[in-house]
């Protein structure tokens, strides 16, 4: 629970929450509802999941700035392994 | 549905030999998967016999596609050879009747069938000169018109082949 | 004297190959396949493996063919042979080089050296996907369904991570970049031997050449 708390800190402090981008070791969680639920609450509206590398690779478009992302989360922990900036 | 003609046998079957490997590599992977995952069972030993009755298939599409492919070669071979022979049976028999080299030209093409138009477009000439050329081959051939020059070559090649009860029809 | 006769019949023995519809699909085939994974399918992705998998079993067959099938089809009508091949080259420089029934020594060369590329392609390609086509597309499958546990192994390790897939990768890639400069090479290659010799080398590859060999 200690790892969600900034996300939540970030959503409590604007509304608008500008993006706050996940760390590794962060954990979303281990279902698409709850990956997708703390994306947005960070800013980022997921558009998909896929299976890469035995990771799930979240891609997810940055509501401020329309940037997309790349997120890694390890399907048995729900931590976040990498991010990447989708090029 | 209408069979398909000889020449697009071979394009079709081999068509279907493709889908045929496709789906005998695809199957074939799929159950080699699952044997190496220690799943045996009354499922894998199934799968494992239809792989092998789609590789049989396979096998027999190539020996069929193969097959069909030396006939119709065979075929086509047997037909140049026929074509190459009756142009000589033609030339040696314009030769024996002695056309001209413009002769010879001329009544190969009334053998393929243009008229006399046709004729001397080709050839560059006026249509009456044609006519002319024309009228001395048949002499020189011994015929009276060009249905008989033409059918001069049609007996020849079918010889004794064509059973035609001449004496009822008198 | 002009011989209409003999202008009008079918011309002997054009020595020009006849390839059989068989090598001519599946020389398309491959082809096709292995630029739609290079230029177009998601890598790694269900399709560029299914993709993958129709390209082996062109390239199987087509080994089987090179046994069974018919006379130009065979490896044995058309063996390597690298002096030959520079021979010939030599002569395409000339303008002067003379006709094969089959494949000419450098375009067997490029044949074998295309095959072999595609091999180990395609080998690469198996070793980072596995066995089955069909593994990469259920586990999309699930997770498209929202369903993350299928990654998950029982021992604790997520599925799909093998000590030996950089490397596969790597060569994979190699193998891939390889073919795709032999193939510019291989059509370069057409082109010009086309049109050196005044032969239209591109036909009988593409077309049913009627009333010859079929």
């Amino acid at each position: 629970m200690k790892a969600l708390l900034p996300l939540t800190f970030a959503l409590a402090l604007s509304p608008l929450a500008a993006f706050a981008l996940p760390v590794v070791g962060d954990v979303l969680g281990t279902t698409p509802e709850t990956a997708t639920a703390a994306l947005e609450a960070a800013g980022c509206k997921v558009n998909s999941f896929e299976p890469e590398d035995g990771k799930i690779e979240a891609k997810c478009t940055e509501t401020a700035t329309g940037k997309i992302w790349e997120i890694y989360i390890d399907p048995k922990t729900g931590a976040v392994s990498k991010v990447k900036a989708d090029d | 549905m209408k069979p398909l003609g000889p020449r697009r046998r071979p394009i079709a079957w081999a068509i279907f030999l493709i889908v045929q490997t496709l789906a005998t590599v695809f199957f074939v992977g799929d159950a080699a998967a699952d044997y190496l995952a220690g799943q045996i069972s009354a499922h894998l030993v199934f799968e494992m016999l239809v792989a092998l009755a789609l590789a049989l298939g396979m096998a027999f599409g190539v020996m069929v596609l193969r097959q069909t492919l030396e006939e119709m070669r065979a075929q086509d071979a047997a037909l140049a050879t026929a074509r190459g022979a009756l142009a000589d049976v033609i030339a040696a028999q314009f030769t024996d009747w002695g056309l001209t080299p413009a002769e010879r030209d001329v009544g190969f093409l009334a053998l393929k069938g243009l008229d006399v138009a046709e004729i001397a477009e080709l050839r560059g000439r006026a249509a009456g000169t044609v006519r002319a050329q024309l009228t001395r081959i048949y002499a020189k051939a011994g015929v009276s018109g060009r249905a008989q020059f033409a059918a001069w070559f049609v007996e020849d090649l079918l010889g004794e082949g064509l059973d035609v009860d001449v004496a009822t029809r008198e | 004297m002009t011989d209409l006769a003999s202008s009008r019949l079918p011309r002997k023995g054009q020595a020009l190959p006849s390839w059989d519809p068989l090598l001519r699909l599946a020389h398309w085939g491959i082809a096709g396949v292995v630029l739609a994974n290079y230029a177009f399918t998601k890598e790694g992705g269900s399709v560029h493996i299914a993709l993958g998998w129709a390209g082996m079993a062109l390239l199987l067959l087509r080994l089987i063919w090179g046994f069974v099938g018919p006379r130009e089809a065979r490896f044995a009508s058309f063996p390597p042979n690298p002096m030959a091949a520079l021979r010939h080259l030599g002569g395409l420089l000339r303008g002067k080089a003379p006709q094969y029934p089959s494949h000419n020594p450098a375009g067997a060369l490029m044949a074998y050296a295309l095959w072999a590329c595609l091999a180990v392609l395609m080998l690469t390609g198996l070793g980072m996907s596995g066995l089955s086509p069909f593994a990469r597309a259920d586990l999309e499958a699930a997770v498209a369904e929202g369903d993350w546990s299928v990654l998950v192994e029982e021992d604790g390790d997520a599925e799909g991570e093998s000590p030996y897939g950089d490397v596969l990768e790597e060569v994979h890639e190699v193998a891939a970049n390889l073919i795709l400069i032999l193939a510019l090479l291989h059509v370069a290659g057409v082109a010009v031997e086309s049109r050196a010799l005044r032969r239209n080398l591109l036909a009988p590859m593409l077309i049913t050449r009627r009333g010859r060999k079929g």
